[in-house]
């Protein structure tokens, strides 16, 4: 569990510099935490669905409107199946899932 | 199909088959998404749902815990749920708890987990304070270690209390084995924290305390119409199913999807 968290704020300090996107809490307290995306929900979630059947990569089971509009909040948990992305990798989908939502 | 996360849900997993259909029919495709695990398997684990005006619960766990919160009211001589507006059982149950059981909600906290100080500013008595740990609406948020000790009476193994020391993220898998009832905090709020459960039996037997491991609590442990103190734990990884036994009188909560993860 030591090694999910640590990955969970190493990778959460990266989404962090990305123009626009929020973590709670941050840093992680556990495992997941939340990311706040620019954009439209419903935006987001067609081009997460894009970008699953593109990339057959799945980023977030869901996204949820927040009382700031246009922010979009989305749960990463990490466990064993982020093992088969690498930091980067997440960086660049996250990257093509905003440009797609647009 | 790889996941940042958990696996998507199987409903999603349906959705996304019958958009693609490229590989052979849609429940070999959501079964590929899913991991593997088929969408009968997902829908098996969510049998039995309760119902209300033909309205399905979203989850038959839910259900379980509220029923459990039930069994501790009940016992307790008052309805009043204290919990926070942001815990699952308020948060995503759809008012379960108060519609099929007839419980009412004293809610506490704001944008992060209630505190002692924040129970004993309620007027109302109360049956149950259910505590949801990490606070996963808020953000997966944990109380302070401090707070924590104090609060929840948490102690610690030797090498949580180590890695605590060096200054390592407090995972809640590290957490959970060391949540262990301390009387002293919890007459702090006049109140009993008990823990127990199908999965803290199996799984947290080695660590009980001798006198816990001997008879293990039970409700006749509260005495007379002291409020009690019931504990939802939520394992963000690593846990087993959902376990919330009426009988023994806990709410204990952890997160089933876990165990199917996406590869």
């Amino acid at each position: 569990m030591e090694s999910y968290c640590a990955r969970a704020r190493r990778l959460a300090a990266t989404l962090a510099e990305i123009p626009g996107v929020a973590i709670s809490p941050d840093p992680p307290q556990t495992n997941a935490f939340q990311i706040y995306l620019p954009g439209e929900r419903t935006r987001l979630e067609r081009a997460a669905l894009e970008l699953a059947q593109g990339e057959r990569v799945w980023l977030f089971n869901g996204f949820s409107e927040t009382p700031v509009p246009p922010l979009t909040m989305a749960e990463v948990t990490i466990g064993e199946a982020a093992d088969d992305l690498e930091d980067e990798e997440v960086v660049r989908l996250l990257g093509s899932l905003l440009a797609m939502a647009v | 199909m790889r996941a940042l996360s958990l696996a998507p849900p199987a409903s999603r997993c349906q959705g996304l088959a019958r958009a693609a259909r490229p590989l052979g029919g849609r429940r070999a495709a959501a079964r590929r998404l899913r991991g593997g695990r088929s969408a009968r398997a997902a829908r098996g684990s969510r049998r039995g749902p309760a119902r209300q005006g033909g309205r399905r619960l979203r989850d038959e766990r839910d259900d379980r815990a509220a029923g459990c919160a039930r069994v501790w009211t009940d016992r307790s001589g008052s309805v009043t749920v204290a919990l926070h507006p942001k815990s699952h059982i308020d948060f995503d149950e759809d008012g379960g708890y108060e519609r099929l059981h007839g419980l009412t909600p004293a809610r506490v906290g704001g944008v992060s987990p209630f505190v002692v100080e924040d129970l004993q500013a309620l007027s109302r008595p109360l049956g149950l304070v259910v505590v949801e740990l990490p606070l996963r609406r808020a953000g997966y948020k944990l109380p302070s270690w401090g707070r924590a000790r104090r609060d929840l009476g948490v102690v610690s193994r030797p090498q949580t209390a180590a890695a605590l020391r060096r200054g390592a993220p407090l995972g809640v898998g590290a957490l959970l084995p060391a949540v262990v009832r301390r009387a002293g905090s919890a007459r702090r709020l006049g109140l009993r924290l008990l823990l127990q459960g199908t999965w803290w039996t199996r799984r947290l037997r080695p660590q009980r305390p001798r006198r816990l491991r001997r008879r293990g609590p039970r409700l006749a442990d509260a005495p007379g119409r002291e409020p009690l103190h019931g504990v939802s734990l939520r394992a963000g990884c690593g846990g087993g199913a959902e376990r919330a036994s009426a009988e023994d009188g806990v709410v204990l909560r952890t997160r089933a999807s876990t165990r199917g993860y996406a590869r």
